[in-house]
Order: structure tokens, then sequence, then C-alpha cells
């Protein structure tokens, strides 16, 4: 009570700042809202959306991935057992989960090992982003991305808008640093966009049971889209060395955990014909991981479920584990897309080859040294995609969405074949010029990564997850007045669950998800947005918040940014272990230098009252921990623009 | 076999599409998916008139100033513009280009979208992107040589820079 109290205050002392601006200042803001480039990105199609425009992201000093996600409604933004920031949605537990899809531009971003994009993007720099969309996208199809629930689109800066670079160095608090340079512009009809970013972050360490439990981070990226008519070609590079938190120790106390990730790719993107509909996209992405952990005898050893005796051996449990693997995907996609007056057919194909090659494992049991060649039979996928979509004009303000996408999985190693397909329908209405409503009915399945087969007792057994699910929105807007309600229903069947090891839970799991958000607009420089989110399900325990929101206030004016946020997760009970309700206070602050400098100062976590990833720990005694996933910090930047 | 199917269904995907012609675009679309980006486009362009004639009329002083536009769609003009009226380059009272590679007029010009803004002596100003954002600049030597007198809510996008790229001089 006593954190709203504080943030009430600091409310109403920013509020003032609320002015209008003069005429030709107020027409400039005004050109530049409608002119955003999410205007043009935006795809209904998709799903239920939230955008981040490239105003929001300047005003909240959003310099990474981290710094939207964290206040995403119907989910937590916290670290898992390695250290590396997950969305989870309200209710579960944080691991690896595998229907999140990140896009960078075209290009789907997610390992090939877990599917799961955020061992190398959690923290991705947003220095060459220009806006975020998020979608609630179940049974999305259109941008050949694999099964999903979650889209997330970050759209890089147009360089025909940029024509400028940016040096900005962070520093903080606490041991971290940021220095990123980004140049976009056009010459000669050639545009591109470079980014180049380091940092190094240092985080709280926690002690257990005598062992510090560190996550400490050190990143390099490097980005680079060139474009010229109707090609463009883009090439990233990620370097993300972790201290990989409690790792594979049962007990969450290693003596040694510690990854290396490397991501590369490169993308071209060729659109065809006058009306640029025959989209072709190739690519080639190559992960390089190693990874190793160690723990002693009487924490449990470290865990890894092919290797890890059953029943349980105390000689043969593997106290020492090291492996490095390499993995490649090359991915070919084509659409087309056909567009009359009250119709627009796609119609697209891809196929993709995706290898898991282990090179080297080590382990060290009090048996002696191994090393295993593979961790299961199954490391190469041939995926064989055809999917349609179709939106039709009932009526002027009536569109209906039809798709199906039909995905084939030759697996290696003697695994079965997976067939499997995902249909959707869809409706928007636009009732009125201020009464907008939108609608899905899903049947989707998510298919178990490599990693979730080789966490398995038997990874032929493995089934896919079987889902279907509906979801309605309804906004209205009047004047400066946005009222967003949402409502989303899902019925889950063979989920992949990590008990003891991976494996298909055998309960059917059923949500219903209530969002509701508020916008109100001052004038196109000041706003205020608040939501308000709440779900019910029959899973047996909670391991995250399930209710939650936030209240967000951006304050722009000729020299000064503000921005105030307070993300609130309401507690919850594990096992009988009491976490408390979370009020995550951020506030940023930044100021217009002569001559293109600019400072600004970030205060995050300012009420010390983080949301917490809670963990379970086995042994020696059944007991569960919850950790902050924030910590109270500020960060100081500089900014120069050329 | 499933491999080798998938393979015929994957070949005939690509095959299909590769026959199918480039279909004649309708006008103006009317799904309603791709409206809400007409619309946003459409309140973009409107902005950007409304800009051009809010500074055109501040310049001249005038209410219903004449202008003629270089490489610059007029329809955008006669769409959103109440006040603007247009004429031969002639007799207008300023030029709206959307390049700086025109002919020299004894005019003052207003460049709107380009970057490279050579020393010209006739562009009095600008509007451009910078930084993702939209920039308004006015060029102090050039609007001495046409004893041009701006609103003051003005004065604070003048430059006085000689730089061959205003755009560069400002954010």
């Amino acid at each position: 009570m006593k954190n709203i109290r504080i943030f009430v205050s600091i409310l109403f002392m920013v509020l003032p700042l609320v002015s209008y601006g003069e005429d030709i200042g107020k027409i400039l803001s005004e050109y530049e809202e409608a002119s955003d480039m999410s205007n043009k990105t935006k795809t209904e199609s998709l799903g239920h959306y939230t955008v981040i425009t490239r105003k929001e992201l300047d005003i909240m000093q959003a310099y990474t991935l981290s710094d939207v996600l964290k206040s995403l409604k119907l989910h937590t933004y916290i670290p898992n057992r390695f250290g590396v920031y997950q969305l989870t949605s309200a209710g579960a537990s944080v691991g690896l989960n595998t229907s999140y899809r990140l896009f960078i531009d075209d290009h789907e971003v997610s390992s090939i090992h877990t599917d799961n994009p955020f061992l190398i993007f959690d923290r991705y720099p947003l220095d060459n982003i220009d806006h975020i969309e998020i979608y609630y996208g179940a049974g999305a199809v259109r941008i050949g991305n694999e099964p999903s629930l979650i889209i997330i689109k970050l759209y890089t800066k147009e360089p025909s808008r940029e024509n400028a670079s940016l040096l900005r160095t962070s520093v903080s608090s606490r041991k971290y640093y940021t220095l990123s340079f980004n140049d976009a512009r056009v010459i000669k009809g050639i545009s591109y966009n470079l980014l180049v970013s380091r940092s190094y972050e240092n985080f709280p360490t926690y002690r257990i049971s005598s062992t510090d439990l560190s996550k400490d981070t050190k990143r390099n990226y490097l980005f680079f889209k060139i474009n010229y008519q109707d090609t463009s070609v883009d090439v990233s590079f990620a370097d993300v060395k972790r201290d990989a938190f409690s790792g594979l120790a049962v007990d969450l106390t290693p003596t040694i955990s510690r990854t290396t990730s490397q991501d590369f790719y490169i993308n071209l993107t060729q659109k065809f014909l006058e009306d640029k509909s025959l989209k072709l996209n190739l690519s080639a992405d190559i992960n390089r991981r190693d990874g190793e952990f160690a723990n002693d005898l009487v924490g449990g050893g470290v865990f890894v479920t092919s290797i890890y005796p059953y029943p349980v051996n105390p000689l043969q449990i593997p106290t020492y584990y090291y492996e490095k693997r390499n993995l490649n995907k090359y991915t070919f996609y084509i659409s087309k897309e056909f567009k009359t007056e009250k119709n627009v057919l796609l119609i697209g194909s891809s196929y993709k080859i995706k290898e898991n090659d282990i090179k080297f494992i080590k382990y060290k049991t009090s048996l002696g040294d191994y090393t295993p060649n593979k961790l299961s039979g199954f490391d190469k996928v041939d995926l064989f995609t055809a999917f349609v979509e179709n939106q039709f004009n009932i009526t002027d303000k009536n569109l209906l969405f039809l798709s199906l996408k039909v995905d084939h999985y030759h697996r290696n190693g003697g695994y079965k074949e997976i067939t499997n397909y995902i249909a959707r329908a869809g409706f928007v209405s636009y009732l009125n010029d201020n009464l907008y409503t939108k609608a899905f009915i899903t049947r989707t399945y998510v298919p178990p990564s490599f990693f979730e087969i080789e966490m398995s007792k038997n990874g032929q057994d493995l089934s896919s997850e079987k889902l279907k699910g509906l979801s309605f929105e309804t906004e209205y807007k009047k004047d400066n007045h946005k009222l967003n309600l949402f409502y989303g229903y899902s019925e889950a069947k063979d989920m992949i669950v990590f008990f003891s090891y991976s494996q298909n839970y055998n309960k059917t799991l059923k949500g219903h998800y209530f969002s509701l958000d508020y916008e109100y607009r001052f004038d196109s420089n000041n706003k205020l947005s608040f939501n308000l989110f709440k779900t019910f399900s029959n899973i047996d325990t909670t391991f995250s918040s399930e209710d939650g929101g936030f209240i967000k206030l951006f304050n722009s004016t000729d020299k000064f940014d503000i921005y105030n946020e307070i993300i609130y997760r309401k507690g919850f009970k594990v096992y009988g272990y009491k976490v408390n309700d979370s009020f995550n206070y951020n506030v940023g602050i930044s100021y217009r230098l002569k001559n293109d400098w600019f400072v600004k100062l970030k205060g995050e976590n300012l009420l010390n009252s983080s949301p917490k990833a809670v963990f379970v720990i086995p042994v020696p005694q059944p007991s569960v921990i919850s950790l902050p996933s924030y910590d109270r910090r500020v960060i100081f930047s500089i900014e120069k623009v050329f | 076999m499933k491999f080798l199917k998938s393979k015929i269904i994957f070949i005939l995907v690509i095959s299909l599409l590769s026959t199918l012609k480039a279909q004649e675009l309708a006008e103006k679309y009317l799904v309603i998916s791709l409206l809400s980006t007409l619309k946003a486009q459409e309140l973009a362009e409107k902005y950007e008139v409304k800009l051009i004639e809010k500074i055109v009329m501040g310049i001249t002083g005038k209410s219903y100033p004449k202008i003629c536009t270089v490489n610059y769609p007029v329809d955008r003009i006669k769409e959103y513009s109440t006040y603007l009226v247009i004429s031969s380059c002639k007799q207008a009272d300023m030029v709206i280009a959307g390049t700086d590679e025109l002919e020299s007029f004894d005019k003052p010009i207003l460049l709107i979208g380009d970057t490279e803004i050579k020393d010209r002596k006739d562009v009095i100003g600008a509007i451009f992107w910078k930084k993702g954002r939209p920039q308004i600049i006015f060029i102090d030597k050039n609007l001495k040589r046409f004893d041009i007198q701006i609103p003051r809510e003005y004065n604070k996008y003048i430059i006085k820079k000689d730089s061959l790229k205003y755009a560069e001089a400002v954010f």
C-alpha cells in the first residue's frame, strides 16, 4: 500500500508537465504519430497485438528487449535456473517454453536446440530497432513461423527515416556497462542499418547453502542489413557468455555453471512482381553452444536425463558435465499474395532443415569419465510446410480470416514422422467508427524440440502438444480515451512438462484469460496507459503470478522525456510457500542538450519490489525458494547523434 | 513414402507459385485489414500538408498563399489543404519541392523529404526525417536573402550553419 502511495505521489508530480505545445510543434508531433512505422507493419490476421512504438521506446529508455517484455500482459518475465529471462505465461513455472517466436524483421531467431529465443536474445539491445509488435497469435501462419502462441516481431529502423549515427554508453550503480553504435542511412539508393553493441551486466549474487549463484553476462551483438530496391540481406552475429546461475545442479548449488552461446545468421529476402506480392526468403542459421556444469554428489550431482541413473545409484550420478554442439538451420520460404477488391489470398510454402550436431560430451561419475557421442538418436529434421490464408470482406465493415497450415516433420534416427496442422478462423468487425471487435478460434500444436527429446526418458514416446482455443477482444475509442477488453480460453493436451524428465502431462490444462487496457491521451506527446489482467486455470500448482497489470505514464516536451511505470504482479503460494505481491517501479528522465547530445537517467525497481522467480530444491529436503528477478539500480546514459 | 509425398506437395506448391501471373491491382483495396494501413497513410499525408500549409502561411503572412510544386504530389496539397492556392511557379509565393535537383527560381523553396540539401540560395527551409523523427529547419542566411521575417514560434528551428548538409546540422 505504501508503495502505491509513493507511486501516486510521483504521478501527480509529473502530470503538471503535460502541456500543449506550440501550434507547429503540435502538428509536427501529430505528423510523427500518424507516420509511425507500426501503422504500416501491423498485421491484423496474425492475432491480437500489442504495439510498442518508436516514440514509446525512446521515452521508456527501453535499451533491451527485457525493458519491454517485463510488463507484457498475461505474463511475467523472469529468469529460469540458467539465469535466462523467459516470458512465462501467467501461473506457469519458468522453464524453456517452446511456443514463443522472436523475429528480427523477416527472420525467426529462436534457438534450433530449444525452440526458445531467449538464451541469446533475452536482453537484446534495441538501438537498431524502430518498434516492436507482440502478437497473441496462436495459429498464426502467414510468416512461415513454426507453431507458436506468442510472436514477438522486432522491426529494425528504416534507414530513410534515420540518416544518422547513434553512439550510446550506459553505466549503472552496479557493475554494468553498454556501448552501442547504430548507423542507418541511404546512400545512392542503397540503404543500410548497422548495429555494434557490447555489454557486461553484473547481477546481484545470491547465496544458497554457502554457494554463490551468479548470472553475470557478457554480450556482443552485430547486425547489418542492406537493402537495394526489392532485395534485402541481413547478417547477424551474437555472442553471449553467461554464469549460468544454478544450471544443471540438482540442488541448485553448482560448483561450476557457465555457458557460451553464439548465433550467426544470414537472411536474404527478395520481393518480385510489380506489386511485390511474390516473396522469397532464404536463410542459414548457425548456433554454437558449449556449457560446463559441476555439482557435488551430496547435492545430487548434475542432471541430464539420458545419463542420470534410474533408479538413483550414487556411484553413477554425474558430478561433472561438459558439452559442445553446433546447430544449423537452413530455410527456404516462398509466398504469393493475390488481392482483389474484397479478398486477399496468401499461399506459401517453406522447407527447413535443422541439424543438431553434438561435437563433444564429457561427464564424470564416481566410476570414471565418459564421452558418449549422442544424447538421443535424433539429430536431424526436415520440415515441409504449406500454408494458405484468406481474408474476405463479408461486408465493408466485417472481415473473415481463414487459415490452414500443414507441417510434415521427417525425423532421423528412427523417430516417428510428424504430420500435423494448424487451423484458424478469425473475424473482425468495425461496428462503427469508435467500436471494433476481433475474434479467433484456433486449433494448433507444438512439436517436441531437440532439447525436450534429449531430456525425456524415451524421446520416441514424446508427443506434440495439442492446443485449441478461442479469443475475443473489443476496443472502444472516443476522443482521447481508448478502452480494450480481451478474453481468451485455451485447452492444452499432452503439454510437455519437466517432472524429473520431459514428459507429456496426462491432464488437459484449461485456462481463461481476461485483460483490460485503458489509455488516455493528453495530447500526442503525453499519455497514460493502464492494464489489468486476471487468469484462471486448472494447473495443480501456481509457480508465477496469475494476476497483474501496470500503469505507464509517458511525457515528452521539447527538451525532456519522462517515463513512469509501475508493474504489478499479484502474490501466490507454491506448496504453502508464500510469494508476495510485487510493484516494480521504473522511472526514466532524459534531457536533450545542444549539438545532439542526450543525457539520460533511469531508475529500475526503485521500490525494491521485484517479481520473483520460484525454484523447487528437491534435495536434501524438498524446499521452495524465491529470488528477485530485477535489481534495484540506476542507469546513467549518454547518447550522441551525428 | 511420406517423406516423398511431402517433397511432391512442396514442389507442387512452388510450381503453382511460379506459374501464377501477377494480378492487376485494384485501384484501392477495400479489404478491411488493409484499411487501417491506408487510413494511417492518409493521416500522415494530411499532417504533412498541414505542416507545409502552416509554414507557408507563416512565412508569406498571407491567408491564401500561392504555391507551386516540383516533384511533390500536387494532388496531396489539393486534397488536404484549405488555404494553399496552386499556381504556376512564376506566380507562386513559394515553391514546394520534393528534391533539390531543380532549376533555380527567384522564389523561396521549401524542401520536403530530402536530407541532402545542397548549398542553394533559394532553399529557405526543409521538412525531413532524422533519427526516426520528422524535423523542420529554416536556413537563416536564405531567409535574410528573401527578407523573410518568420513568426517567433519558428525561431527554434532556425539554423545558422553554412553546412552543405543541413540535415546533419540538426536533430
